[in-house]
């Protein structure tokens, strides 16, 4: 019983090791060239590189307002893609 | 024509190892028979070829692998960092804390984005788990600790999550704060260890999970049918990731066996192995154009595996960094890769020419996981010290 399972299990990595070696394979200065191309072209829209301008980071706590009550609820609607009250 | 139903066992004994496993139901002239994932794919390989020996089948193994080790070497012409030299330097980078999440406590060891880019899941070592908006947290209870892996709904309707209670299970998410998720919870996959890492597909319908039984596994989530499983690892798996939709159905596992693979989610192949790691590949994660993925390992270093010219192209270490990386994950642009390190930092690679760009000093405990948002304007980390933190 064994000896058969033992036999099954290298047949499967034989077959594996086969499969494996088949794959088509393409050299490394072509991939490479292929991940910097996909990165110079993706760069412009990724946040990180670029910077956000100060006014739009979407994280920033919401600052405490000294102001009268009608600015802080312009502030509030400027910045509602964060969350407020309502759920969707 | 009448509708036929009947019972279809999912879970149970398996007809031939005699093992509790989660069970492939298949008829072989109208006999049904209830056979484990494993036992199946032997039984497909005992019908092949008699003749053959188990020394002449160890003989044709050692001659293939050398043979890969070759092909790979032949297409082995330059360096990632020599094709990069050209390329621009990165400017340095402006990244701090902008929010610290405090709702857990206790460690908090995986977290996901939803696609809103706005509200988060995340799990921890106690029962309950809280799911983070900005102005809101629903907490969750579990009946088990450790929970390992949770993973957002592309729609936003639902949770999975699992842990050491080996399961997966999906709660379907409401809107109103005071409801009981835990009363609707829907268990889905069942592994045979813990379950360490899950993700929807590119639907509600259908989880991936990876377990520490060594496979990993596709579910329908209605039904709880196991619907492809995949052997291949030798050790616990311990993290997966989907290919990015445009590329197709394959996804990437890594495990304690120091291999990441990759798999076929139709056929449950292992299309290609990467064994480079010299320890435990913690976390896996594709590169955003689908033809490439990095890897964090406890052997303290990050590495860039690309699939079309399957090898290692790059590796991302220092002298200085001697913990292991626990989680990575890429910008937008795939210029730069994050890494969560049990020494409590990030560090910031640029891919291309694999240099340290930054490290991000604040979390207390090790770094235990690292997501950028949908939108790739900021990412979160979550960590052993109880808290997850927003940096942009």
């Amino acid at each position: 019983m064994t000896s058969n399972s033992n036999l099954s299990n290298m047949r499967r990595l034989v077959d594996q090791l086969k499969l494996e070696a088949s794959v088509e394979r393409i050299k490394v200065s072509q991939a490479a060239a292929e991940l910097q191309q996909y990165c110079l072209q993706n760069a412009a829209k990724d946040a990180l590189l670029v910077g956000v301008p100060h006014g739009i980071q979407p994280f920033e706590p919401r600052s405490c307002n000294l102001f009268a009550g009608q600015q802080n609820i312009r502030i509030m609607q400027r910045k509602t893609y964060i969350g407020t009250q309502k759920n969707d | 024509m009448c509708d036929q139903t009947f019972v279809a066992i999912t879970f149970g004994p398996c007809d031939s190892c005699s093992e509790n496993r989660p069970l492939m139901n298949l008829y072989i002239k109208t006999e049904p028979i209830n056979y484990c994932s494993l036992c199946m794919e032997i039984m497909a390989c005992q019908d092949l070829a008699g003749g053959e020996t188990l020394n002449s089948l160890k003989a044709e193994t050692e001659s293939l692998r050398k043979r890969l080790e070759e092909e790979r070497k032949k297409l082995h012409d330059v360096e990632l960092e020599k094709v990069a030299e050209k390329a621009e330097a990165l400017s340095a980078l402006n990244l701090k804390t902008r929010r610290t999440l405090k709702g857990h406590a206790n460690k908090v060891l995986c977290m996901d984005w939803c696609k809103d880019k706005r509200r988060m899941v995340s799990s921890s070592q106690v029962p309950a788990h809280p799911v983070f908006n900005s102005s809101q947290e629903h907490a969750v209870s579990m009946p088990t600790t450790w929970v390992m892996a949770c993973a957002y709904a592309p729609s936003g309707c639902a949770i999975a999550c699992g842990g050491l209670d080996n399961k997966c299970s999906v709660y379907p998410l409401s809107l109103d704060q005071n409801e009981n998720l835990a009363a609707k919870k829907k268990s889905v996959a069942l592994h045979t260890n813990y379950l360490s890492g899950c993700t929807f597909t590119n639907s509600d319908m259908q989880i991936l999970t990876c377990s520490g039984d060594g496979t990993s596994a596709l579910w329908d989530v209605e039904s709880g049918q196991l619907l492809q499983s995949f052997h291949g690892h030798s050790a616990d798996v311990l993290t997966l990731d989907l290919a990015p939709s445009e590329t197709g159905n394959t996804f990437v596992s890594g495990g304690s066996d120091k291999k990441a693979n990759i798999w076929d989610l139709r056929s449950g192949q292992n299309i290609q192995s990467f064994d480079t790691h010299e320890s435990d590949v913690n976390c896996v994660k594709y590169y955003p154009s689908g033809d490439a993925f990095a890897s964090a390992s406890d052997d303290a270093t990050c590495r860039l595996f690309d699939l079309r010219a399957d090898r290692e192209v790059s590796i991302y270490s220092k002298d200085s960094i001697i913990f292991g990386a626990t989680s990575v994950d890429f910008s937008l642009s795939g210029r730069l890769l994050f890494a969560g390190y049990n020494d409590y930092t990030i560090n910031v690679w640029d891919v291309l020419k694999g240099t340290r760009v930054a490290v991000l000093f604040g979390h207390e405990n090790r770094v235990s996981s690292l997501k950028f948002s949908p939108d790739g304007t900021a990412f979160c980390s979550a960590s052993w010290d109880n808290t997850l933190r927003i940096w942009a």
